[in-house]
């Protein structure tokens, strides 16, 4: 299991990308990390794979502290949204440099891995296209079986077909050898698809942390129509993130599960009143544009 | 956290070294570096010397000579160790590569190790691989050495007490531990920054900024400070503190090949010293690498200076270094001001890539500028805080150790004689205040940057052994006046065995122990003479100047500064002089027994003096004839001292004519004239030959005499032959 308490990570003295985390990600999880460019995402993952050390809290793997703790980090892998690290070696190399450093390591794993992705052993990676470099290391990461497993931008560069035997991959670690994976993408669809459980980051803070289904169920969207005009502030019991009305018929997205949202209604008579399920993709940009993080003032400007 | 426990501890047998993989992975990455550089040290010495025992082997015998190839290969050599050297930076870069690139850190610091495990490895890893090769071809190059001795019979002989393969393992591993501290100092630059740029620069400059910063302090605490020995204290320092220093070091003490003392090359444990100096310097660097590393954070990376003290350090160590050109010309100061602000700007503009927080730059060069030149001034006007008037208290001193020989002469004693005992110490207390007091008195006005030591009759080296533990070492030039304060050292208890081991502690004499008359320059044993012997010569200038040495013990002070009795011979050795008096009884009957026997001064030689020029030189109020290496002021005190005459344009000289060999006053004059003598008091002097003697006071009427008839003859017939300036060419 991984916790987060009270973590605060500040970069240069007066960026504060973490303040006061506390996240617990339980073991098996496929845990997505969300948030806006800048929210702490990458932060949580480098705290977790031991490459940063936070200025206050504690990050906790397994009820071992992970920072400088070669037992834990052996447990860990990390591939960050960059694959030009690996550039100087060929696939043999790397795979060869990363089993030293993972006791569980297998080579008939990996064989089959890459036989599925069908990547050269022996050329360098610098000539692989971007998606394949990827491939490369995600192959190498799990073929290292470890037991915790940190994907920034899993799946950044990988083209479709790819992204669904990547994903396969995933799952596969996951159901088989209770992997806990976190992964942060801004491709939301993907996190849709492999996790089970999400975290919304927005300035260094957790917003909400709960699992996938949950997150989906208690925010909806309603198009709805009445007799005659309310305003938003009409509806108080409603825990409403955005209010929109097109001619006579009401758009509007809310936090709830469907018979509070239902109740929410009840006094105004509606004509006719649709709960439609959000993506993922939608609550994330209503959550973020309660916290003042939309496009409307791109689009009104 | 019970299953994470159990699962941890169900994998023991599964945990893996993750040295081993990183240690290899350190070794493929920096593969090419170490093929370059084995194929270059293979190519540098061992090649050297492959062609210089061909070279050596193909000549003739007793013309052995190195052919230019060799030559090529040795200056190749050179360039390709230096090469070798430099390669240390691409290592530590290779090795430590997540300190300054962004995309490696992610990769290395998520990698199972910990940070200590990381960074000995790294540091260890290629630590191995940029020494390997170097000891390999140091390897081969002894083994080469072997060899062309065994072949090669003029090989064989012993080189200054050593054999050339000591000689080139020595050399070899004083350049290793130079490697090793190179190597290190680039560590702890990796360290300090974070971006390529800066670690590159850095690297580069941390090399020169050391040694320059060692030298600037000393110069800008120490120039112009009397006594102080700027070298002594630089150069210690220089040697074990820096790579490119101790490269500068080690030419600086090799000035004297030929002498083994002190020379890296010949003297074992001085090379051993370097060694252990550097290595220990090198794990203090090694340690603040390490410290500085590990409290650096894996976000730090890609900025120019994760520890931006070593930036302001480095920038006050080339502002301070920019000031030393005040110390040569105070009107320099504002050009002077002008290049420290314009160089520390544009530092602050490359460091802060642009001009953001430009007045803070401002702000900062201002304060690091006027604090330079602050701490220059009072450095230049309170002599390094003071410190050249300090003259230690007797009751403090435990020992004093002083080079001083009870002659007059030129070069400075080797060697130091120690005394503890409290006359000796109190008189070279005395000498050394003597010392300070007249520079207090000198008109300072003309002391230059380039010191001013007092042209005297030889360099002293003064060095206290406090009480406390602590040390004080000062350096002289005495004038014979502390000479004359020195000779009560001849008093000192065992004087006699302390002075033979003065004279021979360097081992044989470059030039043999040689006796000769003071004026008529007939030698009663000359070198040469040393061939027809049959010991070795040193044999008979131990047993002669342990004769000598009890008769030197047996006189007084007085008899030593002012003798009344002329000297009979002198006894040349190691370039000073000791005079024999007839009342040597001891060496003279050594001498005597040796078949050598002494004739009276006085019985001058008659012919000699009528074909020798005799020129007296004038009394005059101020005895002292050259004070100083600039200018020539006006001293307030008076020196006589020996045979090393030194122009001065406040005198006259006579020459005498032929016919005044023959006058009584002359002849009187030389049964008493002196070529050694200590007087406070003016006196008449005149050289016989090449030889200068003092007339002492008690004979300047006769002297005066002398010189008034001189001074008519010369009216009456000219110059006879003579110039007035004749002697002024020596």
């Amino acid at each position: 299991m991984i916790e987060l308490k009270q973590v605060t990570k500040t970069f240069g003295g007066d960026f504060t990308a973490l303040d006061n985390v506390d996240l617990v990600i339980p073991k098996g999880t496929a845990f997505g990390l969300l948030g806006s460019n800048g929210a702490g995402k990458s932060t949580i993952l480098r705290l977790l794979a031991g490459i940063y050390r936070q200025e206050g809290g504690e990050v906790i793997i397994d009820g071992e502290k992970v920072y400088d703790n070669p037992t834990i980090k052996s447990r860990v892998f990390f591939i960050n949204d960059e694959t030009i690290q690996y550039g100087n070696f060929t696939l043999k190399k790397l795979k060869n440099f990363y089993k030293g450093f993972y006791p569980n390591f297998s080579e008939e794993l990996f064989e089959k891995l890459r036989s599925t992705v069908k990547l050269p052993l022996d050329k360098k990676i610098n000539d692989f296209s971007k998606g394949m470099k990827r491939q490369a290391i995600v192959i190498i990461a799990i073929a290292c079986q470890p037991d915790y497993l940190m994907l920034d931008e899993a799946f950044d560069g990988l083209d479709p077909t790819m992204r669904i035997i990547v994903k396969r991959m995933l799952v596969d670690a996951i159901i088989d050898r209770e992997l806990t994976a976190v992964i942060s993408s801004h491709n939301l669809k993907e996190i849709n698809e492999v996790c089970d459980t999400v975290a919304l980051l927005h300035q260094g803070k957790v917003l909400f942390s709960r699992d996938l289904d949950s997150v989906k169920g208690n925010i909806h969207k309603v198009q709805t129509a009445f007799n005659k005009d309310y305003t938003q502030e009409d509806f108080p019991e409603l825990d409403i993130l955005h209010f929109e009305k097109n001619q006579s018929v009401y758009h509007i997205i809310a936090r709830g599960d469907e018979d509070t949202i239902r109740a929410g209604f009840a006094g105004k008579s509606p004509l006719f009143l649709d709960l439609i399920p959000l993506t993922l993709e939608e609550i994330f940009i209503y959550e973020m544009e309660v916290l003042g993080y939309g496009s409307g003032d791109l689009e009104n400007g | 956290m019970a299953q994470a426990i159990s699962k941890t501890a169900e994998k023991p047998e599964k945990r893996l070294s993750f040295i081993k993989p990183y240690l290899k992975n350190s070794f493929l990455s920096n593969l090419k570096i170490l093929v370059v550089i084995t194929i270059l040290d293979l190519l540098s010495f061992p090649l050297t010397l492959i062609s210089m025992t061909y070279d050596i082997k193909t000549s003739v015998k007793g013309q052995e000579d190195i052919s230019v190839i060799t030559m090529f290969f040795f200056v190749m050599a050179i360039v390709f160790t230096a090469l070798t050297v430099l390669a240390g930076i691409i290592i530590v870069m290779n090795n430590f590569s997540y300190l300054y690139k962004k995309q490696n850190t992610d990769m290395y610091l998520a990698l199972p190790l910990k940070t200590s495990q990381r960074f000995l490895c790294d540091y260890f890893s290629g630590l191995v691989m940029y020494l390997a090769p170097f000891l390999l071809s140091g390897g081969i190059t002894a083994i080469v050495s072997v060899v062309t001795r065994a072949l090669l019979p003029s090989m064989r002989e012993e080189f200054y007490g050593l054999n050339f393969t000591e000689m080139i393992i020595r050399a070899y591993l004083m350049v290793a531990a130079a490697m090793v501290m190179f190597y290190t100092l680039s560590v702890l630059v990796s360290a300090i920054c974070g971006s390529i740029f800066e670690t590159i620069m850095y690297n580069i400059m941390i090399n020169g900024i050391i040694p320059m910063l060692i030298v600037v302090l000393t110069v800008v605490i120490y120039s112009g400070t009397f006594g102080i020995n700027m070298m002594n204290i630089m150069l210690p320092i220089l040697l074990r503190t820096s790579p490119l220093g101790a490269a500068i070091g080690f030419c600086l003490k090799m000035d004297d090949f030929n002498t083994a003392e002190g020379n890296l090359f010949f003297d074992g444990s001085e090379a051993a010293g370097l060694v252990l100096w550097l290595l220990a310097v090198t794990a203090v660097y090694g340690a603040a690498a390490y410290l500085l590393y590990r409290k650096r954070k894996a976000e730090d990376v890609s900025k120019p200076f994760v520890y931006k003290a070593f930036y302001y350090v480095f920038m006050a160590a080339l502002m301070l270094g920019m000031t030393v050109f005040m110390l040569i010309d105070e009107d320099l100061i504002l050009p002077l001001v002008v290049a420290m602000v314009v160089v520390y700007l544009i530092f602050e503009v490359v460091n802060n890539r642009g001009f953001k927080k430009f007045w803070v730059s401002l702000i900062r060069c201002a304060v690091t500028v006027a604090a330079c030149i602050t701490f220059t001034f009072v450095c230049k006007y309170t002599e390094g805080f003071g410190v050249s008037k300090r003259v230690p208290d007797a009751n403090d001193v435990k020992s004093v150790s002083i080079n001083y020989i009870p002659s007059l002469a030129d070069e400075t004693p080797d060697e130091q004689i120690t005394f503890t005992d409290e006359e000796s110490v109190k008189a070279v207390i005395e000498a050394h205040r003597s010392l300070i007091d007249k520079y207090n008195d000198l008109d300072r006005s003309f002391l230059s940057f380039d010191g001013h030591y007092y042209y005297g009759t030889y360099d002293v080296e003064i060095s206290y052994a406090l009480k406390g533990g602590e040390t004080m070492e000062r350096v002289y030039s005495l004038t014979s006046d502390e000479i004359f304060i020195l000779n009560k050292l001849v008093e000192a208890p065992d004087f006699e065995k302390k002075f033979l081991d003065n004279i021979f502690s360097s081992g044989e004499c470059d030039y043999p122990l040689e006796i000769s008359d003071i004026i008529n320059s007939e030698y009663y044993l000359e070198s040469m003479e040393y061939n027809y012997l049959t010991r070795g010569h040193q044999d008979y200038e131990m047993e002669i100047m342990a004769e000598y040495a009890k008769d030197l013990a047996a006189r007084t002070v007085d008899q030593i500064n002012t003798p009344t009795e002329q000297p009979i011979a002198m006894i040349n050795i190691h370039y000073y002089r000791y005079y024999i008096y007839p009342s040597d009884k001891n060496v003279i009957a050594k001498l005597d027994e040796m078949g050598i026997k002494l004739y009276p001064q006085n019985e001058i030689d008659q012919e000699f003096l009528e074909d020798s020029a005799v020129t007296l030189i004038s009394y005059r109020k101020e005895n002292a004839i050259h004070d100083y290496m600039y200018g020539s002021p006006k001293s307030k005190y008076v020196s006589v001292y020996g045979w090393n005459y030194y122009e001065d344009d406040d005198y006259e000289t006579v020459t005498l004519p032929d016919e005044f060999v023959s006058d009584e006053g002359f002849r009187e004059l030389m049964k008493v004239a002196q070529p050694y003598y200590i007087t406070q008091e003016p006196v008449y002097k005149m050289f016989v030959g090449s030889e200068l003697l003092f007339i002492p006071p008690q004979y300047t009427s006769t002297a005066k005499e002398l010189w008034d008839k001189a001074v008519l003859a010369k009216k009456l017939l000219g110059n006879y032959g003579y110039e007035d300036d004749y002697y002024e060419e020596y």
